[in-house]
C-alpha cells in the first residue's frame, strides 16, 4: 500500500546549521509511529516540516500522493490535523467551542453537517463532557491539552500529528490519549506522535524512530530500536530494557543507582 | 489495562444535549434584541435633544413626514432641523460607532490579542495623519472622497507596519503590541504637530478640533460617504467571522485546522484601515470604542466572532449615539467634542485590561 505520508531526502537548516540531515520518512494507514529522541534532535522540527508549517531547504513530502503544498488550507485540513506543542487559546472560548474548531475544514462538505453528533462523540472518548462548557482560559495545563487533542480527533483525518500530547497530562490522562492514539492507527489512520516517555513510546508505538542530531539512528519495531545499548549511547545516559514478563512488551527505564553514590 | 481505562472514558452514559455544550447562544440573541431596543431609545431621544427639544412622539411624526414628504406648516420648524441637522448626525454618529465597535472587535481577533484597538495600537493616529495632511494642503475639497482615501492610505499603510513590526513576539505579544502602539503614536503625534506648525489659521484649528473627534457639522453628504465605506466593509467583515475565531489558537493550529492564515490576516487589516479611516475623515480621533465595547460583550456573550462581531457594531454604534447625547446636551449650547467622553471611559478600561492579561501571562 502506497504510504499516506511520504518525505524524501528532506532537509531543514536554521541560519546555516542543519537541523535535519537529508531523511526519509514514510507513515503507512494503520500504524501509530513514535519518534524518540534526546532534546533537540529535532523530533518537533521534524513534524513541523512533515505538517507543512515550515519550508524544508531541501527534499519533497507527498500527503496523500500529492505533493503536500498543492493541497489548499482546507483541503489539507481534512487530510492531515496536527496538535502542537503549544495549547495556548488567546480568548474565553468553552471547551466544546474549541472542539468545533476542528471541524471547520468540513465546512460546506457533506460531512460538515454531522458537526454536533462529532462533537458530542469526541468529547465522550476523551472524558470531557464534564468540561465541556468550561471556559479554555480556566483549565490546567493537561486539561488544555486534552482539549487541545480531542480538538484533532474532531478534525477525524487519515493522518494524524501529534506533537508531545501527554507532556503535561497526568498518568491516567495520558494512557487513555495514546490508547485512542493507538486506536485511530487501528481504524487504518497513519498517526505519528513525539514522545519523550520511552517506555510508553515501546508500548504503544508500532514502529519507532530514533533521532539524534537531526539524523534518524534506528527506525523499526519497537524490539529492534528500544534495545538497551542503543538507547544509552544516544541519550548519554545508562537506560535498561528488559520484556515484561505478564504481556511480552518492551519496558524501558533509566538506570538508577543510586547505592553507587 | 490501558484497554480498561479507554473503554471508561469511552462510556456514552451523559451525553448532554448540543444546548447544553453551546450554552451560549440564546444569550447572543437576548443580547442583540435588548442593544437594538436601547439603540432605538437612544436614538429618538437624541433626535428630540438640544436647543429646539421634541417629545419622542414629535421625532416620529417629524420622521414619518420626511420618509412621506407630508408635513403641516407649523411642524415644518422641527422638521427641517430633524431632517437637516439632527438625523445625519445621528445617522453618522450610528455608522461611526458600528465601523470603530466592528474594527476593534476584527482587529482584536486579527492579533488574539484583547488590547489591540486600532486607536491604541496606532492605526487611528496613522489615518489621522492622511486626513490632517489633506486638510493642511486644503486639497479636500475638491472631492468627498479625498479626506477618507487619504487616511484609508495612511491607516492601512501604519496597520501592515505595526503587524509587521509585532508579530511572532510570542509570549510577549501583548507588551510589543501596545509598545509598537506607543511608538507609532509618538511618531503620528509628530507628523500631526508638524502639520498644525505649518499649517494656516483656519486649517490649524479645523484640525485641532478634529482631533478632540467630533459629529458637529454632520452632513448628509458625509452620511454618503461613509456609509459608502462602512456598510460593504461590515458586510465583508462578518463572512470572515468563523475563521477569525480560530486565530486564538495561534497561526499554526490555524492553519493546519484549514484556515488560510495570510489571506485571512491580509483581509482583515484592508477591512480594519477601512472601517478606521471612515470613521476618522468624518469624525475625526473618537478612541476606545473599539476597545471597550467587543470586551463588555466578550464578558456577556463569550469571544466567538460570529456573535461578537455583529454585537459589537450595534454597541459601537449605541456607544456612539449615548456619547454623543451626552456631549451635546452635558453643558446647554455646548457641543463637546466627543472623543472626551469615550477617552474618559476607555482610558481606566484599557489599564484595567491590560493589568489583568498581564497578570494572566504572568507578566505582573
Amino acid at each position: 500500500m502506497n504510504p499516506l505520508l511520504q518525505a524524501e531526502n528532506l532537509s531543514y537548516s536554521i541560519k546555516g546549521k542543519p537541523v535535519i540531515h537529508p531523511l526519509d520518512v514514510r507513515l503507512r494507514a494503520g500504524e501509530l509511529c513514535v519518534v524518540i529522541g534526546p532534546n533537540g534532535a529535532g523530533k518537533s522540527t521534524l513534524l513541523s516540516l512533515l505538517a507543512g508549517s515550515v519550508r524544508p531547504d531541501a527534499g519533497s513530502i507527498e500527503l496523500a500522493g500529492k505533493p503536500l503544498r498543492s493541497w489548499g488550507a482546507a483541503q489539507a485540513g481534512r487530510l492531515r490535523s496536527v496538535m502542537d506543542q503549544d495549547s495556548h487559546v488567546a480568548f474565553g472560548f468553552s471547551v466544546a467551542e474549541v472542539v468545533r474548531f476542528g471541524r471547520t475544514p468540513w465546512r460546506h462538505t457533506p460531512q460538515g453537517a454531522d458537526d454536533e453528533h462529532i462533537i458530542n462523540a469526541v468529547l465522550a472518548r476523551t472524558g470531557l463532557h464534564g468540561l465541556a462548557g468550561r471556559t479554555v482560559t480556566t483549565l490546567s495545563g493537561g486539561e488544555r491539552q486534552r482539549t487541545a487533542f480531542a480538538r484533532v480527533l474532531a478534525q477525524q483525518t487519515r493522518v494524524v500529528m501529534l506533537d508531545e500530547p501527554v507532556a503535561a497530562m497526568d498518568i491516567k490522562h495520558a494512557e487513555s490519549t495514546l490508547g485512542i492514539a493507538r486506536d485511530l492507527a487501528r481504524e487504518g489512520r497513519a498517526v505519528v506522535a513525539v514522545l519523550h516517555d520511552l517506555d510508553a513510546a515501546a508500548a504503544y508505538a508500532d514502529r519507532l524512530i530514533l533521532l539524534d542530531a537531526g539524523r534518524i539512528v534506528a527506525q523499526g519495531a519497537v524490539a529492534e530500536v528500544a534495545r538497551s545499548a542503543l538507547l544509552s549511547e544516544v541519550y548519554g545516559t545508562r537506560i535498561d530494557t528488559w520484556i515484561d514478563p505478564v504481556d511480552g512488551r518492551v519496558r524501558v527505564a533509566p538506570a538508577r543507582n543510586f547505592a553507587r553514590r | 489495562m490501558s484497554q480498561q481505562t479507554l473503554s471508561d472514558v469511552r462510556t456514552p452514559s451523559a451525553s448532554p444535549s448540543a444546548h447544553r455544550i453551546f450554552p451560549r447562544r440564546g444569550r447572543v440573541w437576548a443580547t442583540g434584541v435588548a442593544l437594538s431596543a436601547a439603540l432605538l431609545a437612544v436614538s429618538v431621544l437624541s433626535a428630540g435633544s438640544g436647543q429646539f427639544p421634541a417629545s419622542p412622539g414629535e421625532v416620529l411624526t417629524g420622521f414619518w413626514h420626511g420618509v412621506t414628504g407630508t408635513g403641516t406648516q407649523e411642524s415644518a420648524l422641527l422638521d427641517a432641523t430633524l431632517w437637516t441637522v439632527r438625523f445625519p448626525r445621528l445617522v453618522l454618529g450610528l455608522l461611526i460607532g458600528c465601523a470603530l465597535g466592528l474594527g476593534g472587535a476584527l482587529m482584536q481577533g486579527v492579533f488574539a490579542n484583547p488590547l489591540a484597538e486600532p486607536g491604541v495600537i496606532g492605526i487611528g493616529s496613522g489615518a489621522a495623519v492622511g486626513a490632517c495632511t489633506v486638510i493642511v494642503l486644503g486639497v479636500g475639497s475638491a472631492s468627498p472622497f479625498i479626506l477618507p482615501a487619504a487616511a484609508f492610505a495612511s491607516g492601512l499603510a501604519v496597520t501592515l507596519l505595526v503587524y509587521w513590526l509585532a508579530r511572532g513576539s510570542g509570549a510577549s505579544a501583548v507588551l510589543t503590541l501596545v509598545l509598537t502602539g506607543i511608538a507609532v503614536n509618538a511618531v503620528a503625534g509628530a507628523v500631526i504637530s508638524f502639520l498644525v506648525f505649518v499649517a494656516d489659521t483656519s486649517s490649524r484649528e479645523q484640525v485641532i478640533f478634529w482631533q478632540m473627534g467630533s459629529l458637529n457639522g454632520a452632513s448628509w453628504s458625509a452620511v454618503a460617504t461613509t456609509a459608502l465605506i462602512v456598510v460593504p466593509a461590515a458586510l465583508a467583515v462578518l463572512l470572515l467571522a468563523g475563521r477569525l475565531d480560530l486565530l486564538a489558537l495561534g497561526d499554526s493550529a490555524a492553519s493546519h485546522s484549514g484556515v488560510n492564515v495570510p489571506r485571512l490576516r491580509v483581509l482583515s487589516i484592508i477591512a480594519v484601515a477601512l472601517l478606521t479611516s471612515a470613521a476618522v475623515a468624518h469624525a475625526g480621533m473618537i478612541g476606545f470604542v473599539g476597545l471597550i465595547v467587543p470586551h463588555a460583550l466578550r464578558l456577556f456573550t463569550g469571544p466567538s466572532h460570529r456573535s461578537l462581531l455583529p454585537l459589537s457594531a450595534l454597541g459601537g454604534s449605541l456607544l456612539l449615539a449615548v456619547a454623543d447625547l451626552v456631549s451635546r446636551t452635558a453643558i446647554p449650547y455646548a457641543d463637546l467634542p466627543i472623543g472626551i467622553f469615550t477617552a474618559l471611559v476607555g482610558g481606566p478600561v484599557f489599564f484595567i485590561l491590560l493589568r489583568t492579561t498581564l497578570k494572566k501571562q504572568g507578566v505582573l
